[in-house]
């Protein structure tokens, strides 16, 4: 009698721990909903901004505000599984913009950094991290740099490291990060769309935009291979990421009004922040690319309503990328295959000849040193890692045929190469050996760097 | 005592137990770690001890015999369609408006190519692996004649009078062209290395036959690869047109107007160090093309910036001349190509661009109309004579797609009869053909070792600096029991050559998933045998040169009597069975470009197919490693020799087949050099 009795509260305590279970693993499912950011003022200022969840199956119905207790809420971006919400919070008005993640299957809130300057748009990488903009300061200029670190604030990494404004960034399919950068010195540059490794790897130009149309938001991907972003004058555009410098659409041209943020859905259409030209707040709409018809309105109140996003799970996740960064190396090295071969033309000012000998590596504390190129044009160099530095092609007679390129840096244990100097980056690299790699590299180092270090690079 | 007895047993039991739990999954953790190179690969026992076993009683429990469609051709009317099993040796006849398998005509070893006559009495089968063409009676489906030309017969043509049968032979590097009265061969023509297809043109007046490999070249410079010309007329070989860096051009058509002759082709960048693989720095895929009229030589691809089509194999031309089809085994895809547009572009470039115009991957999106998805690794295609449906041979699905070429999209699969369930091989032979696992699908293990094999070429791998410790692609046949890998023998095991590192350093992609791993390990070490040497060794008997060359890789004594150190003799680092010791060695060939090392001792089994040798591939054939890289006879006493012993030792190695030829031999070695301890 007494083992029955054992027995049957053994099975309840198991049926009882079954269910709690399940109802754990349940959770709140917010699938097929929208996150949004609710503006408390004028678009561009976050002051008293939220994020609010709405249902796209109840349009009547107010939004809630997602996370409490924050004097502003912005730039929501969610992991690929669906659960984790990033967004960037202030919990009081003075504070600086800080990371924070909402776990929307327990409700649990926590801040993922605490750093005294202003952190934003954070985006989810598959591999559990978060990537976001942080600002510095560059030759006193106000920069803007991509940031990594786990969900737990640990293992913070400086991912750029160019005098610019970068931000914006997202995770594509394929693993890379698409964001967005404006340089700020020496001259203010024009926005573009770049793209990385998330190791901050091999950074390169994605999109300058087209026709007059500068891309002023980041960008997303859609499942049928589109990146969508807004560009100048509120105008809601797209490339193809197969070929993304030769496809840009500007998609509102017929349209009319202004578009002011963009988030691709599972079924290929849209949901944008849209103002129509009759319309007096940002509101958030359907549009379906393919239709070329006016967005329908999904919700629209007295207060804007920007930066969707769906929830939902990525299908598949994006790709983990493995990384050669190893931060124990300061250096890391780059091949220019032929500085002759290049889309730009030469100085106009140039009296000697055209054809170029060396470069010129300059970091933003001036010039690092000149290298002389082999025959076949090609240079092999070591540099500093982590350091912004931009290359200018010479003559024999010394003077600057090509360049200032834009600023360029090596991640750690970096192995780079490019074809030329500003070449179509449509083209593949031609099939030989380059001449520079059958010697050691050129060593070229900053000051800074500990000397021992330095010997140690020359004995090898 | 009497109930001390049972407790103490089992708390014996229970000790022993927990023990091995304890000790035994440390043990076993520890095995696989080792194994594994990584220390979260699951403590499967099975995935190395079941489903690598082969032929025994499990290997036969484990596998599955697929039909694996490769190559097809169909009838006048459109009605029959003859598919080569290329695994099932058989030739399939499937009635193509139903999708109803027939017949299965069994057929020679690892048939290639199958072909009707223009009278539609008779199939041709070339049988790669039994050095053979089978001629099969399309009446009764018996097989009633059998052609014998060169070795590896592949690709094949019959002139349109039906006169005469045209086969490239991918072993023997030659062009058999047979009387299809006597069924003899009347006339052999020299090819380009490793050709595999033949085109000719819809006068009949040319045979273009493309070829896979690179004609032998100085050491570090452009992959040349032959597209041999042949007049039909005299039968002799008119021009030999090289396409530069370019190489596995494993199909080859005529345009019906005759203006222009495509290839499919691989554009690898070998001599480059391989840092990164975006924007086409390993691979692009591509055309070759030859206009006829102008003589001229253009390649273009087929990639996109940020999207690449691995492996083109399959080419067809419609009718009309209006589109071309391009299937890519490496993505699962196949292009339509408007070859309007495509001679527009031709039009267009100027004679000092073309290399530009190859290396742009901005073109395609000009002349590439569309991206059909298929099944498994699409491999032969065959167009309805009208050009309307296209036939997708779905190699490791076991399926024909049919393709409208019209709205380019699947109408229908026809499913060939083959197994149904998925053996952990055949879906590890998935993986390896397959370019998802490089980022952007630029390229599948099967790109650098095509049919497992290697791919002729020598790799800067950029490991550590750039131009440093360059690497001739080693062969992946039967290497399952001949560790470790990489010629710096640094991975133990297949597990970790093909584990995280290899995803660093290679394909720059996500690292395969356990199980992806697991099934391609699986694969790699029961599914890969070496195509038997019949070239060389076509009996099992030596000829007298082979003979002597054996005395001379088993020899003592050099030419003037001295003993030869045991460690410089041939047979002590390349012993039978598999002709390696599996040791690390200094031979003398590290190069100034090289970090200090000692290289894995190759194996020898059909060695005559690897060219270059060496680990940087410097030498271009098996005697200018003694005649040109052995000048201190640190490889082997050789600077002894006379010219016609060092003929008579290469003819010998040539000879090396199959490791399974030599068990017997390596167990009387073994017996001497136990014997010789003893002493």
């Amino acid at each position: 009698m007494e083992r029955k009795k054992i027995w049957q509260k053994a099975i309840r305590v198991a049926v009882f721990a079954g269910l709690v279970s399940v109802m754990l693993s349940c959770g709140t499912s917010h699938k097929g909903k929208i996150i949004a950011v609710e503006l408390d003022g004028e678009p561009g200022n976050l002051d008293g901004a939220q994020l609010v969840l709405l249902d796209p199956g109840k349009p009547d119905k107010e939004s809630g505000i997602l996370v409490s207790d924050f004097a502003s809420a912005a730039s929501p971006s969610l992991s690929h599984e669906g659960r984790y919400l990033y967004f960037q919070g202030k919990e009081n008005q003075g504070d600086p913009w800080q990371i924070y993640v909402l776990d929307l299957k327990k409700g649990a809130l926590s801040k993922v950094i605490d750093l005294p300057e202003n952190c934003t748009h954070p985006a989810s990488l598959p591999d559990g991290s978060v990537v976001f903009s942080r600002e510095g300061s560059i030759k006193g200029q106000s920069v803007q740099n991509l940031w990594k670190c786990m969900m737990d604030g640990c293992c913070l990494t400086q991912l750029t490291h160019t005098p610019a404004r970068n931000t914006f960034s997202s995770v594509l399919w394929e693993g890379r990060i698409l964001y967005s950068s404006k340089q700020l010195y020496p001259e203010v540059g024009d926005e573009q769309l770049m793209i990385m490794r998330p190791d901050g790897t091999k950074s390169e130009l994605y999109t300058p935009g087209c026709c007059g149309l500068l891309p002023e938001s980041g960008g997303l991907e859609s499942p049928d291979g589109y990146i969508y972003f807004i560009s100048s004058d509120g105008q809601l555009s797209r490339v193809l990421h197969r070929r993304p410098l030769h496809t840009f659409e500007n998609l509102s041209k017929e349209l009319g009004g202004s578009f002011a943020s963009v988030t691709p859905a599972a079924d290929s259409s849209c949901v944008v922040s849209y103002l129509p030209l009759d319309g007096s707040t940002y509101g958030l709409y359907r549009f379906d690319p393919r239709m070329s018809e006016t967005p329908a309105v999904l919700f629209h109140g007295d207060k804007h309503l920007v930066d969707p996003l769906i929830v939902d799970v990525l299908d598949p996740r994006p790709r983990i990328l493995p990384s050669p960064v190893d931060p124990s190396k300061p250096t890391a090295i780059l091949m220019i295959q032929d500085i002759n071969h290049s889309g730009l033309p030469v100085h106009p000012e140039i009296e000697g000849d055209s054809l170029a000998k060396r470069i010129r590596i300059s970091t933003l504390e001036g010039e690092l040193g000149v290298v002389e190129a082999k025959d076949d044009g090609s240079v092999y160099v070591k540099l500093d890692a982590d350091i912004p530095f931009n290359i200018e092609t010479l003559n024999s007679q010394g003077e600057v045929l090509r360049g200032p390129s834009d600023w360029i840096y090596l991640r750690p244990n970096e192995r780079r190469a490019c074809t030329g100097c500003h070449v179509n980056p449509e083209l593949a690299p031609r099939n030989y050996q380059p001449q520079a790699v059958k010697e050691d590299p050129v060593v070229l180092v900053s000051e800074e760097m500990d000397i021992s270090q330095k010997e140690e690079e020359q004995a090898k | 005592m009497i109930r001390i007895k049972p407790v103490l047993i089992l708390g014996s039991i229970v000790l022993a137990l927990g023990a091995i739990w304890i000790f035994g999954g440390r043990w076993a953790r520890g095995h696989v770690n080792y194994i594994t190179a990584v220390d979260d690969h699951p403590l499967t026992c099975w995935t190395c001890h079941v489903y690598t076993q082969k032929d025994n009683f499990i290997a036969k429990m484990m596998n599955e015999t697929y039909v694996s469609p490769y190559k097809m051709d169909i009838t006048v009317d459109g009605q029959l369609l003859y598919v080569i099993g290329q695994e099932s040796n058989e030739l399939v006849v499937v009635d193509a408006p139903s999708g109803k398998v027939l017949e299965k005509i069994p057929v020679g070893l690892k048939p290639h190519t199958v072909i009707l006559s223009p009278d539609g009495q008779s199939a041709y089968v070339s049988n790669q692996w039994a050095d053979n063409i089978y001629r099969i009676d399309l009446d009764s489906h018996q097989v009633t004649d059998t052609l014998m030309g060169g070795s590896g017969p592949a690709g094949m043509v019959i002139s349109p009078d039906g006169r005469h049968l045209w086969c490239v032979n991918s072993y023997s590097n030659d062009i058999s062209i047979f009387d299809l009265e006597n069924l003899q061969e009347r006339r052999r023509l020299k090819a380009g290395n490793n050709p595999v297809s033949a085109a000719m043109t819809p006068d009949g007046s040319e045979v273009y036959v493309s070829s896979r490999r690179t004609i032998p070249k100085p050491h570090m410079t452009h992959p040349l690869t032959e597209m041999t010309v042949s007049g039909t007329k005299y039968q002799r070989v008119s021009e030999r047109r090289l396409f530069q860096d370019a190489y596995i051009m494993e199909s080859v058509d005529v345009t019906p107007s005759g203006d222009l002759v495509l290839a499919t082709l691989i554009r690898p960048k070998n001599l480059i160090p391989t840092v990164q693989i975006e924007r086409g720095w390993m691979m692009t895929q591509g055309l070759g093309i030859i206009e006829r009229e102008s003589g001229r030589m253009v390649q273009l691809l087929l990639d996109e910036p940020n999207a690449f089509y691995a492996d083109p194999f399959g080419l067809v031309i419609t009718p009309d001349g209006k589109k071309a089809f391009v299937s890519h085994g490496g993505v699962d895809k196949v292009t339509a190509i408007d070859l309007d547009e495509l001679r527009k572009v031709l039009a267009e470039a100027p004679d000092d661009e073309l290399e530009d115009y190859a290396n742009n991957l901005g073109l395609s999106s000009r002349y590439v109309l569309g991206r059909i998805p298929t099944g498994h690794n699409p491999k032969g295609m065959v167009l309805s004579p009208d050009g309307t449906l296209l036939y997708v041979a779905e190699r490791l699905n076991d399926r024909i797609a049919v393709i409208n070429t019209e709205s380019l999209e699947t109408v229908q699969t026809i499913g060939l009869e083959g197994p149904r369930r998925r053996t952990v091989a055949r879906h590890g032979r998935q993986v390896l053909n397959n370019a998802k696992g490089t980022f952007q699908n630029q390229y599948a293990c099967y790109t650098c070792h095509p049919d497992q094999h290697e791919d002729g070429l020598v790799y800067n791998m950029a490991g550590t600096d750039m131009g440093r410790n360059l690497a001739n692609v080693q062969t992946l046949r039967d290497i399952g029991d001949i560790p470790p890998y990489k010629w710096n023998g640094k991975n133990q095991t297949i597990y970790k050559q093909d584990g995280m590192r290899f995803s660093t350093i290679l394909t720059r992609n996500e690292s395969f998933t356990h199980k992806e791993l697991d099934a391609l390990v699986a694969f790699i070490i029961t599914d890969n045998p070496n195509p038997p040497n019949l070239r060389y060794n076509p009996h099992g008997e030596l000829t007298a040169k082979q003979e002597r060359g054996k005395e001379i890789f088993y020899r003592t004594h050099d030419n003037y009597g001295n003993e030869i150190p045991e460690e410089n003799r041939c047979y002590t680092c390349h012993p039978p069975p598999y002709f390696t010791n599996m040791e690390m060695t200094d031979v003398g060939t590290l190069a100034d470009s090289d970090d200090p090392m000692k290289f894995d001792v190759p194996q020898l089994n059909n060695v005559y197919e690897s060219a270059p040798y060496l680990h940087d591939g410097k030498a271009p054939t098996l005697e200018e490693i003694w005649t040109e890289f052995n000048d201190f006879d640190e490889h082997g006493v050789a600077n002894d020799m006379r010219k016609d012993q060092l003929n008579d030792l290469v003819e010998y190695l040539k000879s090396i087949g199959d490791a399974k030829n030599y068990m017997e031999e390596a167990s009387v070695y073994e017996a001497s050099l136990r014997k010789k301890k003893k002493e």
